[in-house]
């Protein structure tokens, strides 16, 4: 009666909910015994114009890992490693080699989730030389889900996203190249609106849902969403499915609704464009609520 | 939306400090901001561990950011700390959010150690001492151990259990003083049992809870309860006088009481599930469980903060009373 079990490679901040800290408390909510390595230790991320604290150094992620070593073995104890921000190619070197190590040295091992965190809408928050090494990672065959979005998954294609004929030639693309076989794009834009995009390799399909967006800015979306989508590719056996990417995007939808309902109840202010924390704690019903059955996410014909 | 900062250790594998606390004051619905004094790979029982202390340049510096973006808390909880310089530099840093805030409670939990062992540099005991006489601490969770520490004395009868936590009372001036675990105590010679003592100087109320001891081998438990306390006494100690008051600690306490218990009966028992699932996968069978729970199976007896969480809304009276004395 072994629990769920992962490992999470993420930022962590004290205040605020990014990174590990919007990963590590709703897969712990949804059963899941998390371990958390902390690849940065900030006062809160940088949407706050300040903040203050200090990356991890690469040696103390690589002792984290081999103190780990010493009392587990990691290629048994987890059911699924997840990789997010990192913020050097030092520290990405380790987790690159880490991973490497676990999955040569056993046929049994977890399935490895990588948010390759690069940036977004156009900008990188991180060094270009992290680049080469998510590619390396990603090219492993190790991989068995990635999350980028729509900047992320072009500049890993190498392919740029305008209609849906590029959608398919940067899915092909990307596999092509990578062999990763299941991917989902958080978000991507096509004629003005958003879809949530899933490719699953052996079923040879791809589904894109769309996005009922909320006009606001949300920090920390991205590592929410992909902590999601991990519960529900495990429980989905490790398949991903039209439903799945659905039941997250309503998940996720409720959690945002109630961020933004409780920011302008506290602020007064029914015209925010930017929450800066995701209420992860006093939303958490929305994690594991029954859906309603009758309703359904619009999908796009591809 | 109540909030709260915790400052304790990080492991990554296992449930001791913030991994022991964190979860259950989020399933309680507190917004937790954390900061993490060390970052280990996991805790000192496995015999070997990696990683470091977060040096007092980066717990000043995220201090400072949390500073700069006016963030203000209901709540603190404290817990272990490695070395007293960095206890000086946390509790300063408290301190001037209570003077921000004054009606923030503040729970001091002064890990040191336990069982006549210290954990901590001896240079611990005096910083505590010395942040004490500052007066701005509202409750204290020491064991027996940690009480003896603080107040120069020894702690083994009713007599020395009054005094000592008086001290702590008048002296440092802290309204809730709860000695989690008295278990060298002189008092109804029974077996198997252990005490929580429960004193709260503004009611004047005090009691003993007998607890029931549970064997297994069990870390971070003082770290659990430290966290469900302070749940639990928030609104009491906030609030001002209510004629309820006696009904509402003991209330708080005995929630406390049976969430503990509840999850460490349920350590205990999946802990002997998966320790006898391995065992059976390398062909051998195990009789006498009692035995086999120690150094080598630890492992198996993590607290299960995540599979506890059910327990966490327990709000009932059942099963401890409090002992007037």
């Amino acid at each position: 009666m072994k629990s769920k079990s992962a490992l999470s490679i993420s930022s962590h901040v004290a205040h605020g909910y990014v990174g590990n800290r919007a990963i590590v408390f709703p897969l712990q909510y949804l059963g899941w015994d998390v371990d958390a390595i902390n690849t940065t230790n900030f006062s809160n991320h940088p949407g706050y114009g300040s903040f203050k604290g200090a990356s991890s150094s690469s040696e103390l992620v690589g002792e984290i890992f081999q103190g780990l070593e010493k009392i587990l073995d990691i290629s048994d104890e987890y059911d699924i490693i997840l990789t997010g921000y990192t913020p050097s190619e030092q520290i990405l070197q380790i987790v690159y080699e880490e991973i490497k190590k676990v999955f040569q040295a056993s046929q049994r091992h977890p399935a490895l989730i990588v948010d390759p965190v690069l940036g977004d809408n156009g900008k990188l928050y991180v060094s270009e030389k992290v680049i080469p090494l998510y590619e390396k990672i990603l090219g492993t065959g190790f991989v068995s889900l990635t999350t980028p979005n729509q900047f992320e998954f072009e500049l890993l294609s190498g392919v740029k996203i305008t209609s849906k004929q590029s959608l398919k030639e940067a899915i092909q693309t990307f596999y092509a190249k990578f062999k990763v076989p299941n991917v989902v794009i958080s978000s991507v834009t096509l004629d003005g609106k958003s879809y949530c995009v899933g490719y699953s390799h052996s079923k040879d399909r791809l589904f894109a849902v769309k996005i009922e967006e909320i006009d606001c800015h949300f920090n920390g979306c991205g590592d929410l969403f992909t902590a999601i989508v991990a519960h529900h590719f495990y429980s989905n056996g490790f398949e991903l499915s039209l439903d799945l990417i659905s039941t997250v995007l309503r998940r996720l939808r409720k959690v945002l609704e109630t961020s933004l309902e409780l920011e302008a109840r506290e602020t007064k202010n029914h015209e925010i464009k930017n929450v800066k924390d995701i209420r992860v704690v006093s939303s958490r019903n929305a994690l594991d609520e029954p859906l309603d059955p009758g309703y359904s996410l619009e999908v796009m014909q591809l | 939306m109540k909030s709260v900062l915790s400052v304790q250790s990080h492991v990554t594998h296992g449930y001791v400090g913030g991994k022991a606390a964190i979860f259950p004051l989020q399933c309680r619905g507190w917004e937790v901001d954390n900061i993490d004094t060390v970052q280990f790979s996991n805790h000192t029982g496995y015999g070997s561990f990696k990683g470091r202390s977060t040096t007092s340049e980066v717990v000043e510096s995220v201090f400072q950011g949390l500073n700069d973006i006016d963030v203000k808390y209901d709540a603190v909880i404290t817990g272990y700390i490695p070395s007293a310089p960095l206890i000086e530099l946390i509790c300063g840093n408290i301190k001037r959010l209570k003077e921000k805030k004054p009606d923030m409670i503040y729970l001091l939990d002064p890990v040191m150690g336990d069982h006549g062992c210290m954990y901590v540099n001896e240079s611990c005991i005096s910083m505590y001492k010395k942040i004490l006489h500052e007066h701005f601490i509202d409750i204290i969770t020491p064991n027996q151990y940690e009480l003896e520490l603080l107040t120069n004395s020894t702690v083994r009868t009713k007599q020395d259990l009054i005094r000592s936590v008086g001290y702590l009372h008048e002296t440092f001036r802290i309204r809730h003083v709860v000695v989690t675990s008295l278990e060298n105590f002189e008092f109804n010679n029974k077996k198997n049992v252990l005490y929580c003592a429960v004193s709260d100087s503004k009611s004047g109320k005090r009691a003993l809870f007998e607890v029931p001891v549970i064997k297994s081998y069990f870390t971070g438990v003082g770290d659990l309860f430290s966290a469900l306390l302070l749940d639990r006494l928030y609104d009491l100690t906030r609030n001002g006088e209510d004629g309820n008051a006696e009904f509402q600690l003991w209330h708080a306490i005995i929630q406390v009481l049976n969430i503990m218990s509840k999850t460490l009966h349920l350590t205990r028992s999946i802990g002997i599930e998966n320790y006898k699932q391995n065992q059976a996968s390398n062909g051998k069978q195990v009789h006498d469980i009692e035995s086999h729970i120690n150094d080598k199976s630890m492992k198996f007896f993590e607290l299960k903060v995540v599979q506890a969480k059910p327990f966490f809304s327990y709000d009932g009276m059942d099963d401890f009373s409090p002992i007037h004395y």
